[in-house]
Order: structure tokens, then C-alpha cells, then sequence
């Protein structure tokens, strides 16, 4: 049985146009399967409705159709007793580590508030021995340095492991980190999804992990599912290794031609531009929603809804040309 | 607990730089803290009695005096009772009214903003047109009405005078408050909040509620300054109970009385409460002001600089 | 037109649901004003039966009713124009306030135009010269005084002193007793002459709000970008100061003049009071003193009706200039 199970997850946003509200699919028809302790990526432009996605599963967006399990069990049905099990279970890392910790709040009230309000231990000593811990497994030692800061006062990675920290504080079952270190140094990617990975390993924890950037997702191996969104659908799932040597999605091809390579007879091979301004969910074009911009667009591509096809066992992918 | 007090001791010198920062703002913390001192003497009984009225034209304003120092120095009022001591006899009335009528509109506008703004909808729905319809009744106006219906015993309840000076006057903080919840809501922080498991309650009234501390705390204050106008202003219309102990009922006697009009003999009697009341608006005033700057943690961090 | 039309439905609601909460309350209150009166009466020694049907045909309920009914019964009476009959006056209410409203009217639509044309001019000049320490600083500090006095007082203070004692203007009275109350010129000059004090005090009472939140809306948005962007491409500071804040305020703006224009109504009730003027507030004031109940809510209702006129009409003139102000409400 797998941990988190979203089904046919179709989120309809409406923006104001003038006088008229346009309706628009953030999310169109999908699915998402995370088991135990596995690590998901979803990988995607800005606008493909990756957090949208992800916070479907935490239940902080009603999806306005389809239906999310958590251990099997649809999430809008539970029993109170199952639905707190899920809520302290499933836990968040949003994508601004600025607008996501509270400003008139030092980083001990975030944590220490968080283990008071559930009385997870007994005495404010054992609290803040919790507290400390956690913060030293994400890199945030001596914890001492760190407990009376405000957010204001870190500095951007700071932030972001206080951020984690929160969501390991529980330690919870299942963790959507939203590009945890977008906004970062280069320099500092690295060693922060280090430590998410880490830290959730340690815990059996199963992470979904969002992203923009292919190679981050190479920290966790190449085993990894990878889902490829584009425009609110998934257009590629499967793992890592197999994305990177054989992508067959158009857009997935594109995605990995643009990662900067050494060799340049690999990069005269990989070389494949899509037309065309990124995309805007208003714009959708009918049939495969690529079909305004792919250089290999037939009749069929603008007129055919795509389903996704399993090419093999683990790889998944809604093209025309396959 | 020592840890405590000397947090206390922390927070309380940051206060102080703050006001110290601006010689204005020091003065209007020394005035609030006169008119304090000034309320509790009288409470503990730190103060004479007043005097028993005293009928007749020779009595009435009389011109300062070192008799029964310092209370004659500013001579007497209308009933020929020392005006020093009537003045300071309204301190602790005056400050309560205007503080628990501050704490009942904050109290309220706050909640129902919060609970309106945050859970949306249907309660939203009545909520808002509760405060709607409350902002369309000036508070005046129908404590005006009241307090002339009301029998006597109840128009001298402090608790009766804060409700009634208070009985629309939360509408536009809720108001204001709403309308900053339901940005606030959209925050990533109350998404977290959320998947923490934190309850609707502990959302609205500890995260939502934190992050507008200054505007709450901006707004306490200046809801004295209302209470107190509405407090001294609805006794100048003669409206409250005649006790020699209301500012607004002492200027309302030197103007009426005929003291003030057609010389100077009731000069200190028509001026010592109306600067009470100035100074004292004044000073809530500028404090309110300071309200951002207390309870901003960067601006307090900068401020406490090298002791970090 | 859809818009406009449900804006006035929505204020016909608030209005109809302000007014009878407020009955309901009085009604409901340990004071009830019918009760009051019956006692009143009695003590005068006349007998019971009449005293009721007196107390009935003055505030348009009886003592003796539930008082669901008494609410009912006031409502209708609002409703249908019928307020009662004024106690000391023995007139109608409703012929009392209609003789009152031109006055308040004049009053506070004076006092309204030039403490918002005064308040933004100062607020402007703040934001202008906002580096300019000297200025700024002694403006706020007046500015800031006249905030903490109650304009009652101001009122107080004006009426014996620029009154009573030196004399320098009229304080006492609409109008000087030489002239003829009609569409002359000296009338005119006379009322606008005597009523110069009592818009005094109400305009030095209520700039300071104007001056200080218009300051702080065009010091927003003097950091703005495209003000930075505008000066690069040469345009004088003081135009542009004036088109955009102008362009960029109007909202605020008028929303703060319904405030202002309930502030204003209100406060009639102390200085109409005191400077002896005819009006909706001094009529509150002096019927208040006396007790005339049917009066007194007579007024309140009034009172409350011009506040909820005064309100759907900054919207709707709002939103004829300004469309996009349709779109914002749901
Ligand atoms: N609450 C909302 N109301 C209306 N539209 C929304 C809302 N939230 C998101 N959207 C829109 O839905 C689409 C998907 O948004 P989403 O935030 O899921 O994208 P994303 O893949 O996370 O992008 P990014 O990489 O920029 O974070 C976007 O076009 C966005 O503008
Ligand atoms: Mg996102």
C-alpha cells in the first residue's frame, strides 16, 4: 500500500479579467504515488502547477476533482483520529523561506510552540533538547547561536533549515519539500538537500520533492521517480536515470538539453529548442497542450487529447509520438 | 524566574529607548505615568477626601492658596471645594472607563475581524454585515441616547459607561482587521501552521493575531483617546450625572455657571481640566504612534544592539 | 446601473437593520423612554388611562405593549414619516427636524469642502518638503496638538474667548437680528459671517486626520519607482507629486469622506449647540436636556439615514469615476 495515493487530481483556479473570471486547469487530471519511504521528484516550469500538486496532497488546496489516500484511506472520509494521524504526518517546506516563517517569531518559539502545542514531552527541558537535536541535524549548530534569532536576522540558508527543522520536528511520515533552495547560492543547494536527504533517510520519511532544476534530483540517485509536469499534467514519469539517458518526451528532451554539459559532441546531439514564449495556463492550446511549441507537432497532436502510456514497466509518457 | 525578571528588566530599558528616542514620546510616557501614579494614590487613599459642598458666591472660585498645601493652589470650583483635588479625583474613573472601554473594542472588533477574515464564508457573510451595519451607528451618537435613557445607578458603572462608550466603536477596527486576515491567510506561514496541526484558533489568535500586534496594540490606545472624548464630552452636554469628579462636567460649570464668560475668576477652573484632558490625549496620542516601533523585532533587535 | 442598484439595496439593508437594532436596544434598555414618560406623567397627577394614551400619542407607543411591539409599531412609524410628537415643542418630530436639516446641511457640507480641501494641501506640502526637518517637525507638532483637543472644547474655548470675551466674531446664532432670512445678500453674508467660529473649530479638529493620512500616502508613493522614473525623464517634482497623488489617492480619499462627513454630523451635537445654531445636532443636544424622547430618536434615525445617504453616495460617485471600483466588490 502505498503512503500517498492522489488520484485523478484536477484543481480549477479562476482569475479576474476585467469583468470576467477566466477559469483554468492548475492541475489537469493527475496522478501521484508515493510509497514509504521513497523519494518522488516533480520536476517542472514556473506555472506547470508543481506546488499546486503538492499541496493537494497536504490538504491545504480542496482539489475540485479526484481523491488523495494517505495509508489507503481517502483523506476527505477519515475519522478525526485518522485525519490528525495524517495531518501531524504530513508536513510542509514551502518554497520562500522568507514568507514562510512567522517575522515576530525567534526560531525557539517556532519550534519550541510547535512540540508545546502537542505536549509531545513532558518539561520545557526535554522541549528544547528536541528542539536543539533537530536543529543540529539540519545543520544549524551550535543550536545556541541560533534559538533567539528572528528570521530577519538569518541569512538565507539559515532560513531554510529552520524551515526544515520545523517539518522534521514532528517526525512526520511524509514531507513535500517546494524547492527548498531555489532562492539559494549555488554553493548552498547542495549541502541543504544534503541534509533534507539525510535527515529524511535517516527517518524512513518519504519525501516529494519540487523543482525546477533536473540536477538536484541527482542528489537522491538514480532509482528516483521523477514526474515531468508541463501545464498541469504529467507529460514523463520514471526514474531518474532513465529520464537523463532516455527521455522520450519532447519537453523532457528540451528540459535536459538545456542542463550545461562538458562534452560538446554530447551537446551538438542533445541540441532541441521548443518555440515559442514559456507557457501560460490561460493559452492552452486544444489537443497536446506542447503542440504550440514542439518542433515534431503533427495534425493529430493539435486535435487529440494525450493519455499517459507505459513504454516499460517504470516509464510513463503522453506524446503522440509513441 | 530570574531569568524572567531579567528578561523583564531587558524588555522593559528597550521600551524606554524607544521613547528616548524622541524627547516628544518621553514626555508623553512621563505624562501617562503621572496621571498612573496619580490613579493609584488616589485608589490606595493616598488622597483627603473631598470636601463636603459648600453653597454660597464667596466660596465658589475662590484664587489660589497655600491652605491645606498643595491642594488649594489652584484655588476652587463651582461648589467651593478645592479644584486641584476634583481634578485628580477624575483621574482613576476617567482612565478606567477609557481602559476597559478599550479592551471591550479591541476585544471584540479583533475577534470578530479575525473569525470573519479567517473563516470565511457564511460567517464571514453575517459577520460582515454585522459590522457593516455597526459602522453606519457613530458610537456617540447611541451612547448619547443611552446614557440619557439609562437610570442614574447605571450611568455612574464604570463597566455600564465603558460597554456604552464601546457599543459601535469596534466596527471599523473589525473592519480593518478582516480585511488584513484574509491577506494574511494567504501567507506560507499559515499553510505551515496548518499541516503542524495547529488548530483554527490557535491560527487566528496566535499567528494571524502576532503579526498584527502593533495594529492591535496602535488601536488600544487610541481607543482611550475615543473613550475619554465620548467619557469628558457626553458630561459637557450635561448629559451625565453632575459629579464634581468629571473633567467635562467642570468646564461645562465654569462655562455655564457664568464664571468663565465675563471675567477671569473662574480662569484656573475652566483651564486646569482642559489641559488635563489635552495633555493627557496628547500623550495617548504619541504612544499610540509608538506603537509600531515596540513591537517591530527588527527595530528592536537595532536598538538593542550591542548587548546581542 | 446593476452595480449602482445594488449598492443602494445593500444600503437600504444596513439602514433598516441600524435603525431597528438601535429601537430595539432602547426599547429593550432599563430606561425604557415610554415608561419613563408614563412616570412622568403620572407624577403630574393625570389618571392612568390617559397618561398611556399620552405617552401614545407622543412617542407612538404605549408603555403597557411588549416590547416587540413597541419596536414594531417605531419601525412603522419611521417608516411611513410618522416620528411622534415633540414633548416640550408639542409639534411633530418630524416638522422640528425638517426645519433643522437645511441648517445642519449648510453647516456640514461647509465645514466638510474645506477641511478636505485644507487637509490635503497641508498633507501634500508635508510629503513635499518632507526633508525639510523644521517645517515638518512644527507642522506635525500642531498638527498633533490640535489632534488631542476634543472639538468640543476647541469649541468651548473659542465660544468664551474669541466670543464672549474679546469679541472678535460673531458666537452666539445663525444670523444677526437685522436681516431677513431669504435669498438676500446680506443674509447670506450674515450666516456665512456667523458661522465662521463653529467651522473654525470643526475644520482645525478634523484636518489633522486629513493632513497626516494624506502625508503618508504621498511619501509611499513619492518612493515609488515610477516617480523615480518620471523625475529621470525631466518632468518638475511638483507636477508630478500632483498627478500621481491625485491619480493614485482618490480611493482613500473618498472613502475618508463619508468618515469625515459622520465625524462632522456628530459633532454638530456639541457645537451647534454651543454657538446657539438651529440644527439636527443642537436639536439632539437641547431635546436630550429636556428628556423629549420622541425627539431625541426622531433625530437618531434621521441622523443615522444621512450617514448611510452620505456613505452610498461617495460609492456610487466613486465608482461612476472610477469603474474599476465596481469590479473590486463581489
Ligand atoms: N490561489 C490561486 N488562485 C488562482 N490561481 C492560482 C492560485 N494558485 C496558483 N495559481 C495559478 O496556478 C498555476 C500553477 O501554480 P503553481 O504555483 O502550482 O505553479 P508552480 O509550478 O509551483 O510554479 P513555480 O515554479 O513558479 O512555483 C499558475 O498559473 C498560478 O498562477
Ligand atoms: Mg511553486
Amino acid at each position: 500500500m502505498s503512503l500517498i495515493e492522489a488520484k485523478g487530481i484536477v484543481v480549477t483556479f479562476a482569475i479576474r479579467k476585467g469583468l470576467k473570471k477566466l477559469p483554468f486547469n492548475a492541475v489537469d487530471n493527475v496522478d501521484l504515488e508515493i510509497e514509504q519511504g521513497m523519494i518522488v521528484g516533480l520536476l517542472g516550469e514556473s506555472g506547470s502547477g508543481k506546488t499546486t500538486l503538492g499541496k493537494v496532497t497536504l490538504d491545504l488546496v480542496k482539489p475540485t476533482k479526484g481523491i488523495v489516500k494517505f495509508m489507503g484511506k481517502d483523506i476527505r472520509k477519515m475519522y478525526k483520529e485518522d485525519y490528525r494521524k495524517y495531518r501531524l504526518n504530513a508536513q510542509y517546506v514551502p518554497q520562500d523561506p522568507y514568507a514562510s516563517l512567522h517575522p515576530f517569531k525567534t526560531t525557539k518559539d517556532i519550534l519550541m510552540d510547535i512540540i508545546k502545542y502537542h505536549k509531545l514531552v513532558h518539561s520545557d527541558k526535554e522541549a528544547l533538547e528536541l528542539v536543539s537535536d533537530t536543529m543540529i541535524k539540519v545543520g544549524l549548530n551550535p543550536p545556541e547561536k541560533y534559538l533567539n534569532k528572528y528570521p530577519f536576522q538569518l541569512s538565507g540558508g539559515e532560513r531554510q533549515r529552520v524551515s526544515i527543522a520545523r517539518a522534521l520536528l514532528l517526525k512526520p511520515m511524509y514531507i513535500v519539500a517546494d524547492e527548498p533552495v531555489t532562492m539559494l547560492d549555488a554553493s548552498l543547494k547542495g549541502a541543504i538537500v544534503s541534509t533534507l536527504k539525510n535527515a529524511i533517510q535517516a527517518m524512513r520519511t518519504s519525501l516529494l520533492f519540487i523543482t525546477h532544476e533536473i540536477t538536484l534530483l541527482q542528489y537522491f540517485g538514480s532509482q528516483t521517480k521523477v514526474l515531468v509536469m508541463y501545464l498541469g499534467r504529467v507529460v514523463e514519469q520514471a526514474p531518474l536515470g532513465e529520464l537523463l539517458q532516455n527521455p522520450l518526451h519532447p519537453y523532457t528532451q528540451a528540459l535536459i538539453s538545456a542542463i550545461p554539459v562538458a562534452d560538446p559532441k554530447a551537446r551538438a546531439s542533445r541540441k532541441l529548442l521548443l518555440r515559442g514564449s514559456p507557457p501560460s495556463p490561460l493559452s492552452k492550446p486544444p489537443g497536446c497542450p506542447l503542440s504550440d511549441r514542439c518542433p515534431f507537432v503533427t495534425e493529430k497532436c493539435r486535435k487529440e487529447e494525450v493519455v499517459l502510456k507505459a513504454i516499460s514497466s517504470k516509464h510513463l509518457v503522453a506524446c503522440h509520438l509513441y | 524566574m530570574s531569568e524572567k525578571s531579567r528578561n523583564l528588566a531587558k524588555q522593559l530599558k528597550l521600551v524606554f529607548k524607544i521613547f528616548s528616542r524622541s524627547p516628544t514620546l518621553l514626555f508623553s510616557l512621563v505624562v501617562l505615568l503621572v496621571y498612573i501614579i496619580a490613579a493609584l494614590v488616589v485608589v490606595l487613599g493616598f488622597v483627603p477626601p473631598l470636601p463636603p459642598y459648600k453653597g454660597g458666591w464667596e466660596y465658589m472660585y475662590q484664587p489660589p492658596s497655600l491652605r491645606d498645601f498643595p491642594w488649594y493652589i489652584l484655588g476652587t470650583e463651582y461648589t467651593g471645594r478645592p479644584l486641584l483635588l476634583t481634578i485628580i479625583y477624575g483621574i482613576p474613573k476617567t482612565l478606567a472607563v477609557a481602559f476597559l472601554s478599550a479592551l471591550i473594542t479591541v476585544g471584540v472588533g479583533t475577534a470578530i475581524g479575525l473569525i470573519a477574515g479567517y473563516v470565511g464564508g457564511l460567517v464571514d457573510e453575517l459577520l460582515s454585515l454585522a459590522i457593516n451595519v455597526a459602522l453606519t451607528i457613530p458610537t456617540y451618537l447611541l451612547a448619547l441616547i443611552l446614557v440619557v435613557i439609562l437610570p442614574p445607578e447605571l450611568k455612574t458603572n464604570v463597566l455600564v459607561l465603558a460597554g456604552v462608550l464601546s457599543i459601535t466603536a469596534w466596527a471599523s477596527l473589525a473592519r480593518a482587521v478582516r480585511a488584513q486576515t484574509i491577506a494574511l491567510k494567504r501567507r506560507e506561514f499559515i499553510d505551515v501552521a496548518k499541516t503542524i496541526g495547529y488548530g483554527s484558533w490557535k491560527i487566528m489568535f496566535d499567528e494571524v493575531l502576532r503579526f498584527m500586534a502593533p495594529f492591535i496594540a496602535m488601536n488600544l490606545v487610541l481607543s482611550c483617546v475615543g473613550a475619554i472624548y465620548g467619557y469628558t464630552g457626553l458630561a459637557f452636554l450635561g448629559l451625565m450625572p453632575m459629579t464634581p469628579d468629571n473633567w467635562g462636567v467642570q468646564i461645562y460649570m465654569a462655562i455655564r455657571g457664568g464664571g468663565a464668560l465675563y471675567s477671569d475668576k473662574a480662569i484656573l477652573a475652566l483651564w486646569s481640566p482642559i489641559i488635563t484632558i489635552v495633555l493627557l490625549q496628547y500623550a495617548l496620542i504619541n504612544i499610540a504612534k509608538a506603537m509600531e516601533d515596540i513591537f517591530n523585532p527588527a527595530l528592536r533587535t537595532y536598538l538593542q544592539g550591542e548587548e546581542m | 446601473m446593476n452595480w449602482a442598484l445594488r449598492k443602494a439595496i445593500f444600503s437600504l439593508a444596513a439602514w433598516f437593520l441600524a435603525v431597528s437594532i438601535s429601537i430595539l436596544i432602547i426599547v429593550l434598555s432599563p430606561g425604557d423612554p415610554a415608561l419613563i414618560m408614563l412616570t412622568g406623567f403620572l407624577q403630574q397627577g393625570i389618571p392612568y388611562d390617559q397618561a398611556v394614551r399620552m405617552v401614545q400619542a407622543y412617542i407612538g407607543f404605549s408603555p403597557a405593549e411588549p416590547w416587540w411591539s413597541k419596536w414594531l409599531r417605531y419601525l412603522l412609524g419611521v417608516v411611513t414619516g410618522n416620528l411622534g410628537v415633540s414633548i416640550t415643542y408639542r409639534i411633530p418630530v418630524a416638522q422640528l427636524i425638517a426645519n433643522a436639516i437645511p441648517w445642519s446641511i449648510f453647516f456640514v457640507s461647509y465645514s466638510l469642502s474645506l477641511t478636505v480641501i485644507l487637509g490635503v494641501l497641508i498633507g501634500i506640502a508635508l510629503a513635499y518638503y518632507r526633508s525639510n526637518t523644521i517645517f515638518v517637525r512644527s507642522v506635525t507638532t500642531v498638527l498633533t496638538v490640535f489632534n488631542s483637543i476634543p472639538n468640543w472644547i476647541l469649541a468651548a474655548v473659542f465660544f468664551v474667548y474669541i466670543g464672549a470675551r474679546w469679541q472678535l466674531l460673531p458666537y452666539m446664532g445663525p444670523y444677526s437680528n437685522d436681516v431677513t432670512p431669504g435669498l438676500n445678500l446680506q443674509f447670506i453674508a450674515s450666516v456665512l459671517y456667523h458661522y465662521t467660529l463653529p467651522t473654525m473649530v470643526m475644520v482645525l479638529t478634523s484636518i489633522p486626520g486629513w493632513a497626516f493620512g494624506i502625508s503618508a500616502m504621498a511619501s509611499a508613493i513619492l518612493k515609488e519607482d515610477f516617480i523615480t522614473y518620471a523625475k529621470a525623464r525631466g518632468l518638475p517634482s511638483s507636477r508630478i507629486l500632483w498627478t500621481y497623488i491625485t491619480r493614485n489617492s482618490i480611493l482613500p480619499i473618498y472613502a475618508n469622506i463619508a468618515i469625515t462627513f459622520t465625524w462632522l454630523l456628530v459633532g454638530t451635537v456639541w457645537l451647534e449647540s454651543q454657538f446657539l445654531l438651529p440644527g439636527l445636532g443642537s436639536l439632539l443636544a437641547t431635546t436630550s436636556g429636556a428628556r423629549d424622547y420622541p425627539v431625541m430618536i426622531g433625530v437618531y434615525v434621521i441622523l443615522i439615514t444621512a450617514i448611510v445617504l452620505g456613505a452610498l453616495f461617495t460609492d456610487l460617485t466613486y465608482g461612476f469615476i472610477d469603474p474599476r471600483a465596481r469590479v473590486g466588490e463581489t
